[in-house]
């Protein structure tokens, strides 16, 4: 049933409960509503007692924030000029070196003799991948890389490290502990074992003939090039004592004048190069 | 960084203390509660915590270097070790976990030697130290570096307020200081030692010549209402009367002559120290409220007990040395034999001396005053002046005035000693004996002692002799105090007046004595540094500390670990020194003017871009060092004592280099003590994992990945590296906001930022809109709009 | 690169002689057939343990065995199981712990490599007595040959319903895998050996917690020394009557020990515990000149000497004397060796093996090598000697891991039994053996402290 004029009486009755209802508006800025503690309002920067920035311009906030939204810049110490950089040159915000996130130029700082090694990156994938990229698999994919290229080449180390998700540091930090190469080494590496046995059974007299022999100590090169001396505990001679590991390959027992002998027919083979070990497989 | 906020943007201001960085406990409510027994006393722990955690809450200090409470106990430093009982060796506190019934002991001789290798270790391939050996030697302590650094930008007034923290009176020692910093300046390694005195006397100048209150190294607290006689305003009564009138108390200074400063005045000699410009620089204690009372002698005008009764709170008796010694050979009560004290008092003020003019002048001595007589003497015009001193040049307090003396005219005579003064019929002077000596086995200060020798004898002939082999404190007023302060006041064989070691504080609980009266007659810059250091003695007391209580004593006594010196500074360009101007001989010898003309503002600067700032930046908050004084690990390969290794664990040690790349965080690899936290921080907490142990063995490092710049790293210069390192290792270095920008059009609200910041300082305000700001303006300039309407309610 | 007549790298020659209980199907088992074992008798303890015995019984058969872990510890095995099985807590895991941290320790690599299957069955013994699910066998990565015929062997037992999935039929279940760990000294230490499985680099972690309580991913972790696996796996298969028969009362059964050095026939043999000294030498031949001392136990044991070879080989006789019992090694050194020179050798090992994490063992092994190369170049100070044994003890005393804690070993037990070797070197720079080649020096003046 309508009944004339009700709609008009309702639309009344709302305005009358409105008109002498208590007013919500507040006079902002001059009246200020208490808020909650919680409430994110305008940003503030804040200062400190001596009427300082707190900032220190450390682009934390800047980095955070899931929208880009920042960009801050300032000096430096050194009067050197720091910008975090606005979110259109998003590519130099995502950058690791914080160099070319301020915008500036910069040369990485990489260890040429590690670096130079072109890694086979599809075959690295497939040892990482073999493992499940778990990273309690890092001492074996580290063993199978040491295998293919004689030593951890670095990137291999940054490949590892960017498709394991494992930090930069931590990975060359195992890689320090566990007794890996971080250096290739010229020419045949030649390891004589300085473990108990070997050095009880006679290693310190083989390991003097070589040095003798070669002219060089322990971590040096010869001159031509063909033969890398290093020591080593780890050659695990076990019963071969006094022994040394060619590349390798274990030699051993061994009295003094064998030792030479091996050492001089190896140096005669062609060392395994850069390039040749970048390609075996 | 150490501010709180009340969270309206302002600071409050208050300094957190260490406890506040206790961590809260317990973090579940209703954890069963367990009783332990720590150092013999039953107490009352939680379950859960480990025994760090527990000796914390309890207020038990244990050492622990590698301890960061945000994280699992890592234990790599192992000094947090403890004593449980039923344990055959010492477990490690921060990671043992507390149970019902544990014995626990904290500090035991086993546990400081155990601690005390650790550290001895850690400081035996640790190539770096804490002050430099400059500040170290100098008794007062003054922030060398610090200051030399504001000199080398020309902020003089800057470079003054550092200088005034430890020494009030720059520019009056900056002309009579004997300087022993210079003798231990490492830029003698490279070429020859800093200018030190002389730098400081310059920038102290340029302060004192503009008509401006005086900078005070801090500001003046508020009056406490406590009131301090200060007794003497030679150098120790000044200085103690300056640093307790900055802490709030306030100070009557007495003083026996006319005038200010005691020996500094009648003792020195105005063309050493102009006595307008030292009362210009002493006036800055009057400045600060002291009042002078002139003209009140102790003993004569009023006593100890006076002043007691008075209602003072504390009483400085800061005399000095007033009475020369006796030589103790015949003749010395002749006629012409002067005290050379009163010859000093007389001459400075500016009296004729009849005994001097045109006299034939024996002094006698080698030390400050010997040198001072002499050269007095030629200004008071004597004839003939010789100075006899009884061992060698080397062993001279003074040599480095000796050769000006001999510019001047006098005549000097090492390896004699006096046997008798030679007199005519009516008791006047007419010569001196002497007696040859020769220097035999050194004593235990390395000074070898004169031996005469016996034949060797011969005169000098002369109308005066000057004796000043030394002075002693005036002690007599001691007899007429009443007896019950007279007993408690205690004089020792020297004739000095015996007060403790570090609290300077005597029989009578309320009166404290330093300076000469104390340790006899020294230099300056050993009085005011007594002062200084007597002064907050009597500040702690005046405040409610008991000055027993071994906390305390360690404070008062600024206990310093002194360290390798490793570092040798081999590299740097050599420059020279830039020497002082001063008149020639001729010049000077008629003349009470001061002779040196002091350093161009060039020169001062040159001179202090030479320093080398060989000092720890982190020195005032360096567990490594505050754990070093606690367990006395004074690692003495010290300065003076080149062949001394107290440290028995010397061996090779790393130097590594200084990375200095990263626009935030300044990373010195020598002083990592290879603690982990930074690593540990660095992955769990921020998540960036810069940092990791690389190498093995000796050589490991808590370092970047083949120790590469940060900046190489996926650093988010967050600086919570350095915040944690406990060592000078890591170090934020400041930077400077220039802008920030807001993109209106994207931000959503989320007050993420706010939550990152390191800082706390960023926040999401009260304000709830920008209402005068569009969406479509994208980029906000926070920073202006933050300058524009500071919040200050 | 096998020997053809036991299966075995050239690096490992068993001994004949000696208790051979272990070793005694190695060359006649073949390794890399399951049947082969199975036919010796193999799987039997698995059978006995998981039909018979239950979980709390094959644990109370190894108490009743009194096996003690083999890798130096010398600590109840049956108690370790018994906490791990206690502990609350999902995903259990054991860890053979065949990392073999010091390279002449052969035993674990002989087993691995001659008969993979018993250490095989011994993890599966223990990971049900522990009520574990899964198993990591951590190899040492440059023993290629054991990693093969361990993961060969895995996967046979896994066909044949041995491991994996519902053992034997029962509701059982343990996944077992090969893990290769790093080449260090370090990286045997239990915890660290567990940080390193996490991905982590591989330094030891402050105990407590126990692995046992909270270990790999935070689950209850058993880590055993391989070789005591190999044991438990005999133990669960020939009855705990059977194991006590040889052996002393506080520790029966046998041991593997690695003898070397100045020695006719270097090699690995199997005795049993309470063996005293000179038998060990007599199954390697005796030693090749006057035998002057015998280091036991490696860098964290301690020499003996010639006199004290009727000492029995078992943990507290060793321990006694200071040495330990270590992974079984048993360095033999005759009249040529110099004493000082030795103990330099072994702590000079701990430094450069050092993980870097504690400071007293970063920095104090390598303080400790340093004095005692002053001490043979007769230029000490005038306290080394007082030095080294302070040191020593303070190292002990505020240890990370036993590796530091031990590593003063060798030098201490020949400084208390070779003092004159000491004294002529540091006051004369003379070697009394007649090995160092250092030139004598003039006899100091004041006589050294310490001695």
């Amino acid at each position: 049933m309508r009944i004339p004029g009700a709609g008009i009486l309702k639309g009344l009755r709302q305005t009358a409960r409105n008109y002498w209802a208590p007013k919500v508006t507040n006079q902002y800025p001059e009246s200020r509503p208490t808020m909650p503690d919680r409430w994110r309002g305008r940003l503030d920067l804040i200062y400190d007692p001596f009427g300082e920035h707190k900032c220190e311009v450390c682009f934390q906030c800047a980095q955070v924030c899931p929208v880009e939204a920042i960009d801050m810049s300032g000096f430096d110490s050194t009067g050197r000029r720091i910008r975090y950089g606005l979110p259109e040159i998003y590519d130099e915000r995502q950058d690791p070196n914080a160099y070319r996130r301020a915008g500036l130029p910069a040369e990485p700082m990489r260890n040429a003799a590690r670096w130079d090694q072109e890694i086979d990156t599809p075959w690295l994938h497939g040892v990482i991948d073999g493992f499940g990229g778990r990273p309690e698999a890092l001492v074996a994919i580290f063993s199978a890389v040491e295998q293919r290229y004689g030593y951890l080449p670095e990137r291999a180390l940054r490949e590892v490290s960017e498709r394991m998700s494992i930090h930069w540091a931590q990975i060359f930090g195992a890689a320090g502990l566990g007794g890996f190469r971080l250096l290739p080494a010229d020419g045949h590496l030649v390891t004589v074992c300085t473990c108990a046995a070997c050095r009880f059974a006679g290693g310190e007299a083989l390991l003097e003939a070589l040095r003798a022999d070669l002219g060089v100590s322990p971590g040096e090169t010869t001159a031509d090039g063909a033969i890398s001396l290093a020591t080593s505990d780890e050659v695990a001679a076990g019963a071969l004592s006094p022994a040394l590991r060619i590349d390798t390959m274990v030699y051993g027992p061994l009295t003094v004048e064998q030792g030479r002998h091996v050492v001089a027919e190896r140096r005669k083979a062609p060392a395994r190069t850069k390039a040749a070990a970048g390609k075996a497989s | 960084m150490s501010f709180t906020t009340d969270g309206n943007g302002n600071g409050r201001g208050a300094p957190l203390r260490p406890e506040d960085y206790v961590p809260i406990w317990p973090m579940v409510p209703g954890t069963r509660k367990i009783t332990v027994t720590i150092n013999g006393e039953e107490v009352q722990a939680e379950e859960g915590q480990t025994i760090l955690q527990a000796t914390r809450v309890l207020g038990i200090d244990v050492p622990t270097l590698c301890y960061e409470p945000k994280l699992a106990p890592y234990g790599a430093c192992r000094i947090c070790v403890v004593e449980v009982e039923g344990e055959e060796n010492t477990p490690i506190s921060c990671g043992t976990q507390i149970e019902e019934g544990m014995v626990i002991t904290t500090h035991s001789d086993r546990l400081v030697e155990n601690r005390r290798m650790v550290l001895e270790l850690i400081f035996s391939d640790h190539d770096a130290y804490c002050l430099p050996p400059c500040q170290f030697k100098c008794p007062t302590r003054v922030d060398i570096p610090g200051y030399l650094k504001q000199n080398t930008l020309g902020n003089w007034e800057e470079a003054t307020r550092i200088l005034k923290r430890s020494l009030p009176f720059p520019a009056i020692l900056g002309r009579v200081c004997p300087a022993p910093c210079e003798t231990h300046c490492r830029r003698e390694e490279v070429d020859t030692a800093i200018a030190i005195r002389d730098s400081h006397r310059y920038c102290a100048d340029r302060v004192l010549e503009v008509d401006a209150p005086a900078p005070t190294p801090w500001p003046k607290e508020p009056d406490s209402g406590r009131r301090v006689a200060v007794i003497g305003s030679g150098p120790a009564g000044m200085s103690a009367a300056y640093y307790l009138q900055l802490r709030g108390h306030h100070c009557d200074v007495y003083e026996a002559d006319p005038e200010q400063g005691g020996m500094l005045r009648y003792g020195i000699p105005a063309y050493r120290l102009p006595k307008e410009w030292m009362d210009r620089e002493l006036n800055h204690v009057w400045e600060l409220g002291a009042t002078f009372k002139p003209n009140m002698r102790l003993g004569r005008d009023f006593h100890v007990a006076d002043l007691l009764e008075q209602g003072y709170d504390a009483v400085y008796v800061g005399i000095g040395c007033y009475k020369s010694n006796e030589m103790g050979i015949p003749g010395e009560d002749a006629d012409g034999v002067v005290n050379a004290l009163e010859n000093l008092y007389n001459s400075s003020r500016g009296v004729e001396i009849p005994a001097l003019k045109d006299a034939r002048v024996v002094v006698i001595g080698g030390g400050f005053t010997a040198i001072d007589c002499t050269r007095t003497s030629i200004r008071q015009s004597a004839a003939e002046v010789t100075l006899v001193y009884r061992r060698d040049l080397k062993d001279m307090p003074a040599q480095d005035e000796v050769h000006e003396a001999i510019e001047e005219g006098a005549r000097v005579i090492f390896q004699a000693a006096p046997v008798r003064i030679i007199t005519d019929s009516k008791n006047k002077v007419t010569g001196v004996e002497f007696q040859r000596m020769h220097l035999g086995e050194p004593d235990e200060k390395g000074r070898r002692r004169p031996e005469p020798m016996p034949g060797t004898e011969f005169t000098v002939s002369c109308d005066t002799v000057l004796g000043a082999i030394g002075q002693g404190p005036e002690l007599s007023w001691i007899d007429s105090e009443p007896g019950e302060i007279r007993a408690q006041l205690e004089t020792s064989r020297r004739g000095t007046l015996v007060s403790e070691d570090d609290i300077f504080r005597t029989g009578l609980p309320k009166v404290f004595a330093s300076g000469d009266v104390r340790a006899g007659a020294t230099t300056v810059v050993e009085a005011i540094g007594e002062g200084r250091r007597a002064s907050y003695a009597i500040d702690y007391w005046l405040r409610g500390h008991d000055l027993d209580d071994p906390q305390v004593r360690r404070i008062v006594s600024e206990p310093q670990p002194s360290f390798l010196t490793i570092v040798p500074f081999t590299d740097d360009v050599k420059e020279p020194k830039a020497v002082m101007g001063k008149l020639g001989p001729e010049e000077r010898n008629r003349s009470f003017g001061e002779y040196e003309h002091g350093y161009t503002g060039d020169q001062a600067m040159a001179e202090a871009a030479r320093c080398l700032q060989c000092t720890c930046e982190a020195i005032g908050h360096c567990d490594l060092r505050e754990a070093a004084i606690e367990y006395e690990t004074t690692l003495n390969m010290a300065i003076d004592e080149r062949s001394i290794q107290d440290n028995p664990y010397v061996g090779v040690n790393h130097g590594y280099g200084r990375d200095e790349t990263h626009s935030f965080i300044l990373r010195d690899y020598s002083r990592c003590i290879d603690c982990g936290r930074c690593a540990q921080v660095c992955k769990d907490i921020v998540g960036a994992g810069c940092y990791d142990f690389i190498g093995k063995g000796f050589d490991s490092l808590v370092t970047t990945a083949d120790f590469v710049s940060l900046n190489e790293t996926p650093c988010v210069s967050c600086g919570r590296c350095a915040e944690t390192c406990p060592v000078g290792a890591l170090m934020p270095r400041p930077r400077t906001l220039e802008t920030y920008q807001l993109d209106m059009s994207r931000c959503i609200f989320c007050g993420i930022c706010a939550d990152a910041c390191p800082y706390d300082a960023l926040r999401c305000g009260p304000e709830f809109e920008f209402s005068e700001y569009q969406r479509d303006l994208p980029m906000l300039d926070i920073l202006e709009m933050s300058d524009r309407e500071r919040p200050t309610r | 690169m096998s020997d053809s007549s036991t299966g075995l790298s050239p690096q490992i020659r068993i001994l004949p002689g000696g208790d051979q209980r272990l070793l005694a199907e190695i060359g006649i088992v073949d390794p890399t057939s399951l049947e082969s074992y199975r036919k010796a008798g193999g799987y039997a303890g698995l059978a006995r343990a998981v039909r018979k015995l239950g979980p709390e019984g094959t644990i109370d058969e190894v108490a009743a065995a009194g096996l003690r872990g083999r890798g130096g510890g010398g600590y109840p095995t049956a108690d370790k199981w018994r906490a791990a099985r206690a502990a609350p807590g999902d995903g259990k895991v054991v860890v053979a712990n065949l990392i073999g941290a010091d390279p002449t320790a052969l035993g674990d690599r002989a087993l691995a490599e001659g008969n993979p299957h018993l250490l095989l069955e011994g993890v599966l013994v223990a990971a049900f007595a522990t009520g574990a699910s899964d198993a990591i066998i951590a190899v040492r990565r440059d023993w290629t040959v054991a990693i093969e015929r361990l993961r060969a062997a895995i996967a046979d037992a896994e066909a044949a319903h041995l491991a994996g999935y519902l053992v034997m039929g029962t509701d059982f279940s343990c996944v077992v895998r090969v893990w290769e760990g790093a080449a260090a000294l370090v990286a045997g230490e239990e915890t660290a050996l567990l940080a390193a499985l996490a991905g982590d680099r591989g330094m030891p972690v402050i105990r407590p917690p126990y692995p046992t309580e909270r270990g790999l991913g935070g689950a209850p972790t058993t880590v055993q020394n391989g070789e005591t696996l190999a044991h438990a796996a005999w133990i669960a298969r020939n009855s705990a009557k059977k194991f006590r028969a040889i052996g002393s009362k506080e520790a029966p059964g046998t041991k593997l020990v690695s003898v070397y050095g100045r020695v006719a026939e270097p090699g690995l043999v199997e005795v049993a515990l309470g063996t005293p000294l000179s038998g060990i030498l007599a199954f390697a031949g005796g030693g090749t000149g006057t035998t002057k001392a015998v280091f036991i136990g490696g860098p964290g044991g301690g020499a003996l000497t010639a006199k004290e070879l009727d000492t029995p080989y078992d943990y507290a006789s060793l321990h006694a004397a200071g040495a330990g019992i270590g992974l079984g090694q048993f360095l033999v050194a005759d009249g040529d060796t110099c004493m000082v020179d030795s103990a330099r050798f072994f702590l000079d090992y701990s430094a450069r093996e050092a993980c870097g994490k504690a400071v007293p063992c970063r920095i104090g092994t390598k303080r400790l090598v340093e004095t005692l190369d002053r001490i043979l170049v007769a230029t000490p100070r005038p306290n080394d000697l007082l030095l080294l044994r302070e040191l020593a003890r303070k190292m002990t005393d505020t240890a990370l891991c036993h590796l530091e804690a031990r590593a003063p070993g060798p030098m201490l037990t020949t400084l208390d039994r070779f003092p004159d070797e000491y004294r002529a070197h540091a006051e004369r720079g003379e070697c009394l053996a007649g090995a160092c080649r250092t030139s004598p020096q003039p006899p100091l003046l004041a006589p050294l402290a310490g001695l």
